[in-house]
């Protein structure tokens, strides 16, 4: 007997733009694993590494200017990635993989009251009574922490965590497997990010729904995700279980942004990373983080590292992983102090 | 970044909550009370009240950290130190003279020994100058002559790490990051030599990885030039890397105020403990715990409550007396200050 096909596998994924005659590489060679229910694999990464174009790539959102779009995408193991766009439309987007857009709490239709705006994808889909349409709506609006007065609310008589709540709810009303989660806490303060965060939390849990969890935060990711990938320039510089990404980082470039976040009860001063972020119509040759890595190499400068794969399930996209590359250099940089502290 | 910035990292936190209050400050707000007006329908106007008597001293030479969320009146006490905003009550004082209602007219002085610095490098610059441009006008302004404003432009962008100096002053802010943009955004504030410098979330807008260098940069300024910061933002680990005090606000009003490590090794305020465990630093364990969270959101209009600001949310409140009698700021320990009626209770707990 064979294990089951893992949730979603997305292997060597590529998602080329064209931009003022130049390519964009937003997504290049991107590989990770939801194994089963309610895992949660965090993509972080800064601005233009990469990470919304990938979910942009999952949903198949793709603008008019693609030059390339490439490498699998399995959901139980059908390749969703294959899919004619009508398939696609008609049995995988919102059904199966659906999105929390970056803002998307803003763009709540002004005139429309929030029961309306769940219940539109069942109305159109005509299947259900609106009895069961009503009832649906209100088990949502619990599920994500309101009561079932909201309803009735328009989006201005709520606050900014109400309306994420909201269009949390919205995502789920065709009840997906997968649910991908751009920035959804960027536009909240503190308290009430921590409020959202914990309702995901439950969320994985129950109803058991997988979460793709797009951030600039590393600290957020670890407060949801089980994998974590680091974007960096269209890569996943560095991907695999949370505690070694975290705890162990095998890039560089991975191990330096942990080092450079200021952190509450640290003993050393957070250290600043080299360099510049890359241009990603014109990336570095090589390795793409050479520029700015302490530890580079003779291959760094010229040859592209592949993903290599580390024991966990995980790789890292740097020479300095390979033995047969970086000799006596081999995980040489996991030999200094990393600057992260545990407690 | 260079080796010198990093090695200038210096946390002065314990020593200047004492030091902050043995000299004269360069900034003083006693009492501070801001009201907006704002239109609530086409004839109905309303007030909302931003600042509810606040006052807080920054010392020459001192970092003080105004922690708080959305609408908590950080940006607008920081607007009044500055007097781009005028209290309805209280007053304003820049060096001992009383700026409180002095007309704009007579303010020349202090806009030039008093600077902001914004928090978006990508709006807070103008396109079609050039960097040397940006950074020139307040000079001209200033009537320096041209000569001496060539070599201040290029010494203002030395400072802040652009160099060399003449590539960056023929570029436009569009063809940088912007981590340099920020820089270029210090750097006009810094050509004047100010005094005093407000930086209004000068990191939120900008990458992580260059986060670091624009905290440690300020920070460099801060102790090489002895310019006084008003360091505005609403994350306060970043608070405690760059400031000497942290004032955190909530609701218009400074809820806890001490050195950095008082602040966040041994917050006394319900709000203060909310905000430091809401903060998720990496760690591979939260994901397998709830964040402890205070319920609800803070009310984004109207009067301020009678009692205490953060009543309606608070874990520890304690009805008939909190939401009836607003605590005032008290000294739990020599420069630590809370507003908490709970206050005793929250020392003897630890």
């Amino acid at each position: 007997m064979t294990a089951p096909a893992p949730l979603l596998a997305v292997e060597d994924l590529h998602l080329h733009y064209v931009s003022g005659g130049r390519v964009v590489r937003a997504v290049d060679g991107v590989s990770f694993t939801i194994e089963r229910r309610g895992e949660a694999v965090g993509i972080v990464g800064e601005s233009g590494s990469g990470k919304t174009s990938l979910a942009v790539a999952l949903m198949r959102l793709l603008p008019k200017n693609v030059v390339r779009f490439d490498g699998s995408i399995r959901l139980e193991g059908q390749d969703i990635r294959a899919l004619s766009e009508d398939e696609f439309r008609r049995e995988i987007r919102w059904r199966r993989i659906a999105m929390v857009f970056q803002g998307a709490m803003n763009v709540l239709n002004p005139v429309l009251k929030i029961g309306d705006q769940i219940a539109e994808p069942l109305q159109l889909d005509g299947r259900l009574s609106k009895q069961a349409i009503r009832s649906r709506v209100n088990e949502l609006l619990v599920r994500v922490g309101l009561s079932p007065e909201f309803a009735t609310r328009y989006p201005h008589e709520l606050s900014g965590g109400q309306k994420q709540r909201v269009v949390l709810a919205m995502a789920l009303v065709l009840d997906p497997d997968v649910l991908i989660l751009d920035e959804p806490t960027s536009a909240l303060d503190v308290s009430v990010q921590a409020q959202i965060m914990n309702l995901l939390k439950d969320l994985k849990q129950d109803p058991g729904i997988s979460m793709i969890f797009i951030t600039h935060d590393i600290g957020l990711a670890s407060d949801l995700c089980d994998h974590i990938a680091v974007a960096y320039a269209g890569w996943h510089a560095e991907y695999g279980p949370a505690e070694r990404v975290l705890l162990e980082p095998r890039h560089p470039y991975a191990r330096l942004l942990l080092a450079s976040l200021p952190r509450l009860r640290a003993t050393t001063p957070p250290q600043p990373m080299p360099g510049e972020p890359p241009d990603l119509t014109n990336p570095p040759a090589g390795c793409r983080f050479h520029p700015r890595c302490p530890y580079r190499f003779a291959p760094c400068d010229t040859d592209v590292p592949p993903p290599i794969p580390i024991g966990d399930g995980g790789h890292a996209r740097c020479w300095l992983n390979d033995p047969g590359v970086a000799g006596d250099l081999y995980l040489a940089h996991l030999k200094e102090p990393a600057g992260v502290s545990h407690d | 970044m260079t080796d010198s910035v990093r090695a200038t990292h210096a946390p002065a936190q314990e020593t200047a909550a004492a030091t902050a209050t043995a000299t004269a400050p360069l900034i003083s707000l006693e009492g501070i009370e801001v009201v907006y007006q704002i239109r609530k329908g086409f004839f109905r106007t309303g007030q909302v009240h931003a600042l509810n008597d606040v006052s807080l001293e920054v010392a020459k030479g001192e970092t003080v950290a105004l922690v708080g969320e959305s609408g908590s009146g950080k940006s607008t006490l920081g607007r009044v130190s500055l007097r781009l905003i005028a209290p309805a009550r209280g007053r304003v004082v820049f060096d001992g003279q009383d700026i409180t209602a002095a007309p704009e007219e007579s303010l020349g002085w202090l806009r030039r020994r008093a600077q902001i610095v914004f928090q978006d490098p990508f709006s807070s610059l103008n396109p079609y100058f050039r960097v040397y441009d940006l950074i020139e006008e307040p000079l001209i302004i200033d009537g320096v002559p041209a000569e001496e404003r060539r070599q201040r432009v290029y010494r203002a962008l030395e400072a802040v790490d652009l160099v060399p100096a003449p590539r960056f002053a023929s570029k436009y802010p569009t063809m940088m990051s912007g981590g340099q943009r920020q820089r270029v955004g210090i750097a006009r504030a810094l050509v004047r030599d100010p005094d005093y410098i407000v930086a209004d979330e000068p990191v939120s807008m900008i990458d992580a990885s260059s986060r670091v260098e624009i905290l440690n940069l300020l920070r460099t300024i801060q102790t090489e030039r002895g310019v006084s910061f008003l360091y505005i933002t609403h994350d306060i680990a970043s608070a405690r890397t760059f400031a000497d005090r942290i004032a955190v606000m909530y609701l218009g009003t400074i809820v806890e105020i001490g050195s950095a490590a008082q602040v966040i090794d041994r917050p006394l305020h319900p709000y203060t403990r909310a905000l430091i465990n809401a903060i998720p630093e990496p760690d591979p364990r939260n994901r397998f715990r709830h964040r402890e969270v205070v319920p609800g959101e803070p009310p984004t209009s109207g009067a301020f409550p009678r009692g205490c600001p953060f009543f309606s949310r608070c874990p520890d409140r304690i009805p008939g007396l909190c939401d009836i009698d607003r605590p005032m700021l008290q000294e739990v320990e020599p420069g630590h200050f809370v507003a908490c009626h709970r206050v005793t209770d929250n020392v003897a707990s630890g």
